[in-house]
């Protein structure tokens, strides 16, 4: 039962949701795919209280023992309790007035063309546009100044700046590891610097690459990426399908069970 | 006997990390304070993306000429009403209506805002509708957010508002989103429920002509995420038949060409050229454009780095010996 269970609970969510591809009936379309995507969020929200959980308690542990780095840990479930108490905040509704700044000069008399709205048919310069154009017509603006505060001036710069850091290992990166050792580094250098020439209009500064308005280099590039990156990556592309296809089978036959810690 | 290496060398090989970070943080600064806008040309794959947002009213008129057809050579009552109400669907909006899946989050965004902001000014320009979304990432809810508002008040022209909830929707995010994009291929006002300001969309205007990705002319997703367009491919492409298109990060865009050569998607933009490319096209050179000097001269010192460690390797090489 303890093994049973959660392998034909796998077995029948995997049919079910091969069903949705194969069978057109519409009543698998839309009750099965609505059940099974409505089941699966609410499965994924119980996970992320699951996460949340895991989280609290494995960086709980690490500052009770006082475990070497425990300071970071304090600092993670600090962030996470203050993104949540901001996230929880209620939605601030303003109404303001459409801004004049921007569309003051609006004329209304002119009518560009008639077209079927969902207020019927209209011209362009209808009522409603006319009266929110020249700023009568209150716009509801919604906001969370608190999030949008950490959103803007936390999260924004922060993901930009890791992101960013990559720049300087790949410049450090290219300068130390991109040696022609032997004549297959030196193929791979050669299409890697024509794909990079190839990617930067050079034809500005060097008229004489250019053939017929394009870069030869941009050619060049066309030329690898449409067919030795497009064979190479075909082939690996179906090689991961057939192997995903064998292993999904193997999992709803229930051979195969990850989600049981790996036991068979 | 090796001969001694000269006292620049020792100096370089002691400190090239910190002559590297100098040179790229130069390299990457600089330009952006230089007022040199470089014109590139436009690649057929994203003069393809272009040309579909460009002609979303003419496709759109022949789904509604293609449907009075279909209507007029049916025979069965009950699927003359169906196709009846398909069609009063799609008059709603005229122009056509392009989804926007925004599937990036700060990270990403130097690289891909450039994309969403030219491709939803040409759309406006051209009176297109937008439904626009994030479902991939929760991160990026509010940078979408931004973009779609500040690109429908820069688009605001002299005889028209784009209005939210009538002109353009932002849906936001929900979890999963391959049975996200799934459901929406049934009902996106059952999917979604509300909007992303927590609107009900059953009330909203713009939904009114919106049931599924049936009444979508246009599907483009924007990311930078591995598997993200594959699953745009096997729900709105493979299952739902839509045109699709893709801009991606130029380091990963290698990986969708397949799909390109077999027309799985209409085309394709990669990275910062391909949002400067877009620019081009639509006639309006901004960020991306602007950031291309930038990039020139970075992509210029990692060729630089690569000569110079080759020959480094070459002369040591030759010393060993």
């Amino acid at each position: 039962m303890k093994s049973g269970l959660p392998r034909y609970i796998c077995g029948i969510c995997g049919v079910l949701m091969l069903l949705q591809f194969f069978i057109p009936a519409k009543f698998v379309q839309e009750t099965v795919v609505e059940w099974v995507a409505n089941s699966i969020m609410i499965v994924g929200c119980f996970g992320l209280a699951i996460g949340l959980a895991s989280l609290i308690h494995s960086h709980g542990t690490r500052i009770r023992r006082k475990t070497p780095g425990w300071g970071f840990s304090v600092v993670t479930l600090a962030t996470a309790a203050i993104v949540a108490f901001v996230g929880l905040v209620p939605r601030s509704v303003t109404f303001d007035q459409a801004d004049k700044g921007v569309v003051a000069h609006t004329v209304t008399t002119r009518v560009d063309r008639i077209e079927y709205t969902v207020f019927g048919y209209q011209p362009e310069t209808s009522n409603l546009v006319a009266s929110a154009a020249t700023g009568n017509m209150p716009v509801q603006r919604t906001s969370k100044p608190l999030f949008d505060w950490a959103y803007n001036y936390m999260l924004y710069p922060l993901g930009g700046t890791t992101f960013a850091l990559l720049a300087f290992y790949i410049m450090t990166a290219a300068y130390r590891a991109m040696r022609v050792k032997s004549w297959e580094a030196g193929l791979l250098l050669s299409s890697a610097l024509v794909v990079l020439l190839g990617q930067i209009p050079v034809e500005e500064f060097l008229p004489w690459v250019r053939i017929h308005g394009i870069s030869v280099f941009e050619r060049l590039k066309e030329l690898i990426m449409n067919f030795p990156n497009m064979a190479s990556q075909r082939g690996i592309l179906i090689g991961v399908a057939l192997g995903a296809l064998a292993t999904s089978v193997k999992i709803i036959a229930g051979i195969e069970r990850p989600y049981m810690g790996g036991r068979s | 006997m090796i001969a001694p290496v000269s006292k620049p060398l020792v100096f370089w090989q002691r400190h090239y990390r910190h002559i590297i970070y100098v040179l790229v943080f130069l390299c990457v600064l600089l330009p952006m304070f230089l007022p040199v806008k470089l014109r590139v040309n436009v690649s057929p794959p994203t003069r393809n993306v272009f040309n579909a947002v460009d002609t979303l009213a003419a496709a759109r008129h022949d789904a509604i000429t293609n449907l009075e057809a279909m209507i007029a050579a049916t025979t069965n009552r009950t699927g003359i009403a169906r196709l009846k109400e398909r069609l009063d669907r799609l008059r709603m909006n005229t122009n056509g209506v392009l989804m926007l899946s925004c599937d990036f989050a700060p990270d990403t965004a130097p690289e891909l805002e450039p994309m969403a902001v030219a491709i939803l000014r040409h759309a406006f320009a051209r009176n297109v509708r937008v439904l626009a979304l994030t479902p991939s990432t929760v991160t990026g809810v509010q940078l979408a957010e931004k973009i779609i508002g500040v690109a429908a008040r820069q688009s605001t022209n002299l005889y028209s508002a784009r209005v939210d909830g009538r002109d353009y929707l932002f849906l936001g995010f929900r979890p999963n989103m391959f049975q996200l994009l799934m459901a929406m291929g049934e009902n996106i006002s059952h999917a979604y429920v509300t909007d992303n300001a927590g609107r009900d969309l059953a009330t909203q205007p713009f939904m009114r002509g919106i049931q599924n990705y049936n009444d979508i002319d246009l599907i483009v997703s924007i990311t930078g995420y591995t598997g993200v367009p594959e699953m745009w491919i096997q729900v709105a492409h493979t299952r739902n038949k839509r045109p699709l298109g893709f801009g991606f990060t130029a380091v990963g865009v290698t990986d969708y060409y397949p799909y390109l050569h077999s027309k799985q998607i209409i085309g394709l933009l990669a990275g910062l050229r391909g949002a400067a490319e877009y620019e081009i096209a639509s006639g309006l050179p901004d960020a991306a454009c602007g950031r291309m000097f930038s990039q020139f001269c970075s992509h210029l010192l990692v060729i630089v780095l690569v000569i110079v460690g080759n020959i480094e390797f070459i002369y040591y090489r030759r010393r060993t010996r």
